[in-house]
């Protein structure tokens, strides 16, 4: 039994390194070690393939799973000559392969990215079941226990969740059919559409943002092929519903845990570069303009958006 | 065999002698003290000095009937150690004989318990041959005796009509269920670290354990109940449970035993329950829905999940989400020439996450305000490109170099903010008296293996999940279970087992481990010695500090150097017949 407390010495040691950690990620010059990841996490993040040392000898499967006879429960064979991740690091590994991974993913996800993760649970249950390996368990069953115990060998989940055969499906689903509400990792529609420009295809979304005039929610889309203007500010409720569904699977990818119903940057979204803003009302360059005021299309002209004072308030009470 | 003050003294002039038998003392203080157990540092001052083996002595008075007095046990723990065997065994058999009497007076519900055996030795670190581990691939059967007067009659649903304690297929994954449990896990917060259960009653006892704030938690601490205080050792079997046919044959066992599912049974009508860590629970909940002719055991056994196994690797799931970013770095600065093992023991990461957790009340600010800056960088970035694409700047989409580093941040700020607080909030809950806490923290921890992506956490993310769905169908109907776990959620923590496998492992022989007779003999006694040291806790209740014992125990000196002295001549003997 141990008590812990704020005074030890190993708390202060660690507000030390975090709080020195902090900035430098902020900075740009933070980099982290590689160990411990998985071979195509490692050269995803690397570039280079993980050399692993082979095992020489045969190990025991510790959990006993069927050990008996040097095989693993799906029959293969358990550890000779498998590659053997490492298990321990000494501080000089960790410092051998520093990096900085520059496209990380948000550990924390939610709402529909949450509901996918969800039903992969739920699909890898139902695999589960399927492919049960009737074959090999009923005659133990029926040895042991007797063959009253065996009965129909089904589980049923094949009806509860079935699975879609190759070729087009069905147009009109079955009553009992859950297909429906498993969420699938959604892919990037083939079109992207919106009802205000029907025949301008859309190839990419950048943004969704609250207009400060009609405060209706408005995305920057960007046309595809060569068409001037390259993009503009079109209605989030004109976009069709696969590129919607889309849309907002692709912002939280991008801006994970940020949440743009409530603190989506608030500016004018005119929808054509055509129209002159009166300056007084808003500072927002138009293209008239623009020849001249380039220069001012830095990051520091963003104090000039009407919606900073709004974002930097969210940002505060965070 | 006692020295006298004189030849005590006298051997204490030798340098070498004073400095292995401090060695000696200090090591056994460091082995046996570690639990600031009184009585197990007196027994083993007595026991060493006596010469006796530690089984011998601390089952004596159960073996030979003395009181608990010093000079008592020691007078009687000279009988022949022949005598003192025969007896332990004789009453280790007649404990496990009493197993089916306590089955059949059905007094108070039993809660069994399975696992593999021969695992604990991996486990305690206890090194064993290859061979050896095979052939003691056996499963150990355990029960506890739930002090609680809940009926396990099935519950009717409609006339001639019973609830099932595992549903059917139909039922645990219908719409709404599913639907409901997920709602719940997309209801919590990311911020979690200000409502806190461990947080707000700042739980910094390693293992983790909150203090008591009411009169109701303080006995319900105590009682220690994923302790071994309900659990009693059944039987170890030959068959290893971890395989699929040993899982057969052992529930077979369990079901000659209980009666589950077993029309013939004089328990029939009644339910039964079954609690087992990961593996088995999901090897176990395949075999029974499966087939159609397990509906008989599917309507009568309780399959519990054990809580402690989710903790456990809770820990794991975190090291392997978070090592190479921000756990390892942090380790190094603390421990920088130890060696940082993939799996670290529970002890390690419970007390090094508490650490950060103590830690974070100060990086707290200036995370915060660096993720907020980093955010609102991220954000004019995007709004500075897109007025670019308006007016002609370059198109398509670009890095936007913000990114990675909010992402970071976030992460970091997770890690402080959910990770640990939902896994320190299980693990202090998992000890106290609030089972509705307790099963917000469940869902909380269910929704953090879900947001994992290691394959190792992919077993516990399908077997917690229908768990959770479980409980809401035990819930719904008002199924006994539910009755046991608002009663006590603690004493469905399999970490009792683990115990009484560690104290097993650590207690049998090492020329006994591979003998199952031997080890199905060791097995009652870990009971009996719980029941020994429990009594003498009770005698003597009061907790006193490790230099307190030191010093209250200095009478007993002459026998600590009893054994050196032996030790040394032996020595001395071997060389001079050597030569």
């Amino acid at each position: 039994m141990l008590f812990l407390g704020t005074d030890d010495v190993a708390v202060g040691l660690l507000v030390a390194h975090f709080l020195a950690m902090i900035p430098s990620i902020v900075a740009g010059t933070w980099k982290h070690s590689v160990i411990g990841l998985s071979a195509q996490a490692f050269e995803a993040l690397t570039g280079t393939k993980q050399i692993r040392k082979r095992k020489q000898s045969k190990t025991t499967t510790v959990d006993g799973k069927d050990g008996k006879d040097g095989k693993g429960k799906d029959g293969k064979e358990t550890e000779e000559g498998s590659a053997k991740p490492d298990y321990k690091w000494t501080q000089a590994d960790i410092n051998k392969n520093l990096t900085f991974d520059s496209n990380p993913h948000s550990f924390f996800v939610s709402s529909s990215h949450l509901r996918v993760r969800f039903d992969q649970v739920l699909m890898r249950f139902a695999k589960s079941l399927r492919n049960y390996n009737y074959k090999e368990i009923t005659p133990h069953i029926s040895t042991v226990f007797g063959a009253m115990y065996v009965g129909l060998q089904d589980s049923g989940i094949a009806t509860l969740f079935p699975v879609r055969g190759p070729g087009r499906p069905p147009k009109h689903s079955q009553p009992d059919d859950k297909s429906d509400f498993i969420k699938q990792p959604l892919i990037k529609p083939p079109r992207l559409l919106c009802s205000d420009y029907p025949k301008k295809p859309i190839s990419h979304v950048h943004i969704l943002a609250t207009d400060i005039v009609d405060e209706q929610s408005y995305v920057f889309v960007e046309w595809e092929g060569e068409v001037q203007p390259a993009g503009c500010w079109v209605r989030y409720s004109s976009l069709n519903p696969a590129t919607r569904a889309w849309l907002l699977w692709d912002l939280e990818a991008r801006f994970p845990c940020f949440d743009f119903t409530r603190f989506a940057p608030r500016q004018r979204c005119e929808s054509s570069v055509e129209v002159v803003e009166d300056s007084s009302e808003s500072d927002i360059p138009t293209a008239s303009s623009s020849s001249s005021s380039s220069s001012s299309l830095s990051s520091s002209s963003y104090s000039s958006y009407s919606s900073y004072s709004s974002y930097s308030s969210y940002s505060s009470s965070k | 065999m006692l020295l006298n003050s004189e030849v005590a003294a006298s051997a204490f002039t030798d340098p070498d002698v004073k400095s292995r038998f401090v060695s000696w003392v200090a090591t056994e203080c460091l082995e046996i003290s570690q639990k600031r157990n009184r009585l197990a540092l007196y027994n083993s001052f007595l026991l060493k000095a006596g010469g006796a083996s530690q089984s011998a002595l601390t089952h004596a008075r159960k073996s030979f009937g003395y009181s608990s007095s010093l000079l008592t046990v020691v007078s009687r723990g000279l009988v022949h150690r022949s005598t003192a065997n025969r007896r332990l065994r004789q009453e280790s058999a007649a404990a496990r004989a009493s197993i089916p009497n306590t089955v059949d007076e059905d007094a108070c519900p039993r809660l069994h318990w399975i696992d593999n055996y021969a695992k604990c030795y991996a486990a305690n670190s206890i090194f064993i041959e290859r061979e050896q581990f095979r052939s003691m691939l056996w499963t150990a059967h355990g029960m506890k005796k739930l002090p609680f007067n809940v009926d396990m009659s099935w519950v009717p649903k409609a006339p001639d009509l019973f609830y099932p304690a595992l549903p059917n297929l139909q039922d645990l994954l219908g719409r709404e269920a599913i639907e409901s449990l997920f709602t719940e896990l997309a209801s919590f917060e990311r911020l979690q670290f200000d409502t806190s259960f461990a947080v707000l009653r700042h739980v910094t006892r390693i293992p983790l354990k909150p203090v008591p704030a009411t009169p109701d938690e303080k006995v319900h601490l105590a009682s220690s109940s994923d302790g071994l205080r309900f659990l009693h050792p059944v039987d170890i079997y030959p068959e290893n449970v971890v395989s699929r046919v040993g899982l057969i044959t052992v529930l077979h066992r369990l079901q000659q035993l209980e009666g589950f599912g077993s029309p013939e049974h004089k328990r029939f009508g009644s339910y039964s329950l079954l609690h087992a860590d990961v593996a088995i629970f999901w090897q176990a909940l395949r075999l029974f829905y499966c087939y159609s002719g397990m509906a008989p055991l599917r309507q009568d056994l309780f399959l519990a999940l054990g809580f402690w196994h989710p903790y456990l690797y809770a820990h794991v799931t975190v090291w392997n989400e978070f090592r190479h970013t921000f756990l390892a770095p942090a380790f190094f600065i603390l421990f920088p020439t130890q060696t940082l093992l993939k799996r670290p023991r529970l002890s390690h990461s419970s007390t090094f996450f508490t650490w950060l957790r103590l830690a974070y009340q100060q990086i707290r600010p200036l995370l915060s305000t660096s993720l907020s800056d980093a955010e609102t960088k991220m954000m004019v970035f995007e709004m500075d490109h897109v007025r670019d694409i308006k007016y002609g700047k370059p198109l398509g989409k670009i890095n936007n170099p913000h990114r990675a580093k909010y992402i970071h941040l976030l992460n970091l700020q997770t890690l402080f903010e959910f990770c640990l607080p939902v896994l320190q909030d299980y693990g202090s809950l998992l000890k106290s008296n609030d089972f509705i806490s307790f099963k917000e923290a469940y869902h909380k921890l269910l929704l953090l293996f879900t947001l994992c992506r290691n394959k190792g956490s992919h077993d516990y993310q399908r077997t917690m999940f229908v768990f959770a769905l479980l409980l809401r169908y035990w819930e719904a109907n008002g199924l006994p279970i539910i009755d046991l776990l608002r009663a006590n959620h603690t004493a469905f923590s399999e970490e009792s087992g683990e115990i009484a496998l560690s104290v097993l492992a650590r207690g049998t022989p090492p020329a006994s481990r591979a003998d199952l007779q031997q080890v199905q003999h060791h097995w009652q006694l870990v009971r009996l010695n719980f029941d020994f040291h429990d009594e003498m806790n009770q005698e003597s209740p009061q907790q006193e500090k490790k230099h307190r014992l030191i010093r209250k125990f200095s009478s007993l000196f002459p026998f600590f150097v009893c054994k050196s002295i032996l030790r040394h001549f032996y020595m001395f003997m071997l060389a001079v017949f050597r030569h």
